[in-house]
């Protein structure tokens, strides 16, 4: 039950009215969890097993109980303890259904390299869909109530909705638990403004999802499943074309989760904030997935040690930081080598803005406007090379498209009118220049209700008319 | 910034004109804003319905296409007999029907006009509703050349193919009765009328992108194929794409698309069955003549058929077309493997081939020659 999807429309405008009807808190939030446990099954049902829904329930139980004993137990050792089995909990889940047949993979391919043959076979394991962002917010929420930054939760209902609520329960953004249990104690009350806030955040999330990314998946996919059939051009149409459906796909999708939340009186911390405009690599990674990096930042990096240390331990730190985020992706890699790329990038960025603190020359050449631009578009150049590993089915691929890109090679042409791409990428571009103008904002309040209402009417007709036949699945479920 | 104050950083709505104007002000503003948007977004809904029941080729453009182009047809000629050819991909790039039309008049000594009605993923069922539309319509051939794609006359084809690729939304009203005897689920053809008439602009968008910005899709969904024919409503498949690892490649596509449904457990499905005894009905009615055609099959294509279901379908055939008293072309021996592209789509040479010898088939020139049945 995809977002985009009928199914999905009906399934919330049932559940919208049913709850705005109810004048009971309590009610609310016991149906707003009968909803989102219904949401889960369903897709579960669809994308694997229903019974996978059991999985989910059963490790949020136990978090609620270890959470509690956590509030009530004053011994240091034993909190420790209690936080451990919490995380060696969830990390064990994780690890067993996502990694599990990537670890036996791993093991029998370096077992070859040396001339020894393990036959490991595969376990014919279901992954539950979301499992990767569930899991990193459960581990927030017991890492915190053991750093005493929040109580335990009392109401099994109330912590159960932080889990299982629909809106951000698949694919983010990853939700803190201090931010998201005050509110779901908070009174709410219907309110048009937020009606019209929540409805506009999900136009643009369908718009970024389905005339976007959907469309460039149809020149994406061919040439990413067979990149050796595919010419130079062809390939690097691909690459780009990617970099923007990744990019649309997710910031899609989250916009459409914080409309929706929003549409039910809750607000979720936005994940994207043009982070394509990006200066350097660490202002991208304030800007990408900005839940995801929080987290990386607050509960692996910072543990680790941080920027505390030597240079070399902050190195370290961010290798390892980044390489595990990698693999958070998938379980494959090209999704580590991903991550490691990005790690050396910032390692590489941190020792450049330390040469320019001692060169105030070169700093100031920087803060100019072409020194901004052209930082943007080395920043941009980089982060989109590096979505090809991340794409990519293998390593070997990788290599494949890489030679492609540097080299002339002749194959088939891309898949798709390049009069529609060219009519994407200005539509984007001139979003991103619109959405960086903080002018648009006092703009649109200026805007008639009637013009603007038309304007919505027109935009909601384009995506319906432009969205491609069949709905792909979000990129970001699989994880 | 700290997450508590970026979650309201973010999620304050935007400033209404000067500072300071009261939050009232700009609930009521946002309940207009709403309030409009819905009323205009029905109104455009409604606009589109009324538009696609009043236009039908917003619909079904690849119907409506031809249909144009076969009555223009018809005016500028005045032919003395017309014969229409319906059938899947396979008639849409296997008969040329410029050629077949100058067989005809030569043998027949009047004008004659042929028009390809061929339509991609089509079998009985949807042959069997286009020419109940065309009657509908007003458009009478003198003779129907119907293909039989007997791989879609079987029962494990029902709920592939046709159902498949051919959108419910396509059917008008009064089709979906016919429709749903021919095997689509009545639910599903209800959703989608209901759909194309609250929500054209998503149930009706291939259509109509396809034919006011044909440019911003692509081409195998964009449902304007049948106005890049030629003037009698043909296509071909240039020879100069047959290379061997093309031709491979299509042979084992075609394999793996009808292998399973060809084997010796094969019957013949009810619903084309009488898909394909209401087309003659309807023929028989109208005092259309019609002709049953078994278009060219490559010597891999032919090599799918288990005996057993060679058999089925040639019993099932000679027994409908015997109680009719319709003639059968088998036309499957007329071409080698060198003139397909993947076993059963003729290249242009192979169209131009088995048209010619269409036109020299006694059967369908005995039909032109009968006597007006009115």
């Amino acid at each position: 039950m995809l977002f985009c999807s009928l199914r999905f429309v009906q399934f919330f405008a049932i559940v919208a009215t049913v709850y705005w009807l109810m004048p009971w808190r309590h009610a609310r939030v016991y149906m707003l969890l009968g909803a989102s446990f219904w949401f889960y099954r369903e897709l579960c049902r669809e994308l694997a097993d229903v019974r996978l829904v059991w999985i989910v329930l059963g490790t949020a139980v136990l978090d609620y109980w270890l959470g509690r004993l956590l509030d009530v137990w004053s011994a240091r050792r034993g909190r420790l303890a209690v936080l451990l089995v919490s995380i060696a909990v969830n990390l064990g889940v994780l690890g067993y259904l996502k990694y599990a047949n990537f670890f036996l993979n791993t093991v029998a391919q370096s077992a070859d390299l040396f001339g020894l043959h393990i036959h490991v076979g595969t376990l014919r394991i279901l992954v539950p869909v979301g499992i990767s962002f569930y899991t990193f917010e459960a581990i927030n929420y017991t890492v915190d109530v053991y750093r005493r930054r929040l109580p335990a939760e009392r109401n099994l209902a109330n912590f159960l909705l932080f889990i299982l609520f629909f809106p951000h329960l698949v694919a983010g953004p990853i939700v803190r638990a201090r931010d998201f249990l005050a509110q779901v104690q908070r009174p709410k009350r219907w309110s048009w403004l937020r009606c019209q806030h929540g409805g506009a955040l999900i136009l643009r999330g369908a718009f970024l999802k389905l005339v976007v990314a959907d469309r460039l998946a149809l020149l994406v996919d061919p040439v990413f499943g067979e990149p050796s059939a595919f010419s130079t051009g062809a390939t690097w149409l691909a690459v780009a074309a990617y970099a923007l459906q990744i990019y649309g796909d997710f910031s899609g999708y989250s916009a459409m989760a914080l409309g929706t939340a929003h549409l039910l009186g809750y607000k979720l911390a936005p994940n994207f904030n043009l982070p394509y405009l990006a200066v350097n690599i660490s202002d991208f990674w304030r800007r990408w997935h900005m839940s995801l990096s929080r987290w990386l930042r607050d509960y692996l990096f910072i543990p680790l040690g941080g920027s505390t240390g030597s240079n070399w331990l902050t190195a370290r730190n961010l290798l390892i930081t980044m390489a595990l985020g990698g693999l958070w992706h998938g379980a494959s890699w090209t999704f580590v080598l991903w991550g490691v790329a990005h790690g050396t990038l910032l390692i590489a960025h941190r020792s450049f803005r330390s040469w320019c603190a001692a060169r105030p020359r070169v700093t100031a050449a920087l803060a100019t406007w072409l020194g901004t631009n052209l930082a943007r578009v080395a920043t941009c150049g980089c982060v989109v090379a590096l979505w090809i590993p991340f794409r990519a089915r293998t390593l070997t691929d990788t290599t494949t498209i890489l030679q492609r890109l540097l080299a002339f090679a002749p194959g088939q042409r891309a898949d798709l009118p390049e009069v529609s791409l060219l009519v994407l990428f200005a539509a984007l571009a001139v979003g991103h220049v619109v959405a960086f103008r903080a002018r648009w904002q006092r703009s649109w309040s200026r805007v008639p209700a009637p013009v603007l209402a038309a304007a919505f009417a027109v935009a909601v007709n384009a995506v319906l008319l432009l969205a491609p036949p069949a709905g792909k699945t979000f990129i970001y479920f699989q994880f | 910034m700290k997450t508590t104050a970026l979650l309201t950083a973010h999620h304050q709505p935007p400033p209404i004109g000067k500072p300071g104007r009261p939050r009232a002000a700009r609930r009521g503003r946002a309940r207009r804003v709403i309030l409009w948007f819905m009323a205009l977004f029905v109104a455009s809904q409604a606009t589109l319905a009324l538009l696609s029941t009043v236009r039908p080729e917003l619909r079904d453009p690849q119907f409506y296409d031809k249909f144009d182009a076969l009555n223009q047809l018809r005016m500028e000629k005045r032919p003395t007999q017309c014969v229409v050819a319906f059938g899947s991909s396979r008639t849409f790039y296997g008969i040329d029907a410029l050629r077949l039309e100058q067989r005809l008049e030569f043998k027949h000594s009047e004008p004659v006009l042929v028009y390809n009605f061929g339509q991609f993923s089509a079998g009985p069922r949807l042959n069997s509703l286009y020419l109940h539309r065309l009657v509908a319509h007003e458009c009478r051939p003198d003779v129907v050349l119907l293909e039989v794609l007997p791989p879609l006359l079987a029962q494990k084809a029902e709920n592939g193919y046709e159902r498949h690729f051919v959108a419910p939304r396509r059917f008008l009203r009064e089709e979906l009765q016919r429709a749903a005897r021919y095997g689509w689920p009545h639910a599903e053809l209800e959703t989608e009328w209901l759909g194309t008439v609250l929500a054209p602009a998503a149930y009706l968008r291939l259509p109509l992108g396809g034919r006011f910005a044909p440019w911003l899709f692509p081409p195998n969904v964009r449902e304007d194929g049948c106005r890049r024919t030629d003037v009698r409503g043909s296509s071909w498949i240039d020879n100069g794409r047959a290379s061997p690892t093309a031709r491979a490649e299509g042979v084992a596509r075609t394999r793996s698309e009808y292998a399973a449904i060809l084997g010796p457990d094969f019957q013949i499905s009810s619903t084309a069955r009488l898909a394909l005894a209401d087309s003659i009905e309807l023929c028989r009615r109208e005092g259309i003549g019609v002709v049953l055609y078994l278009p060219p099959e490559a010597p891999s294509f032919q090599a799918l058929y288990a005996p057993e279901a060679s058999q089925a379908i040639m019993v099932f055939l000679h027994e409908l077309c015997g109680r009719n008293g319709v003639a059968l072309v088998d036309g499957r021996n007329w071409l080698g493997e060198e003139e397909f592209i993947d076993g059963h789509h003729p290249l242009r040479t192979g169209a131009r081939l088995a048209s010619e010898r269409l036109g020299t088939n006694v059967s369908l020139v005995q039909w032109l020659r009968r006597p007006d049945p009115k």
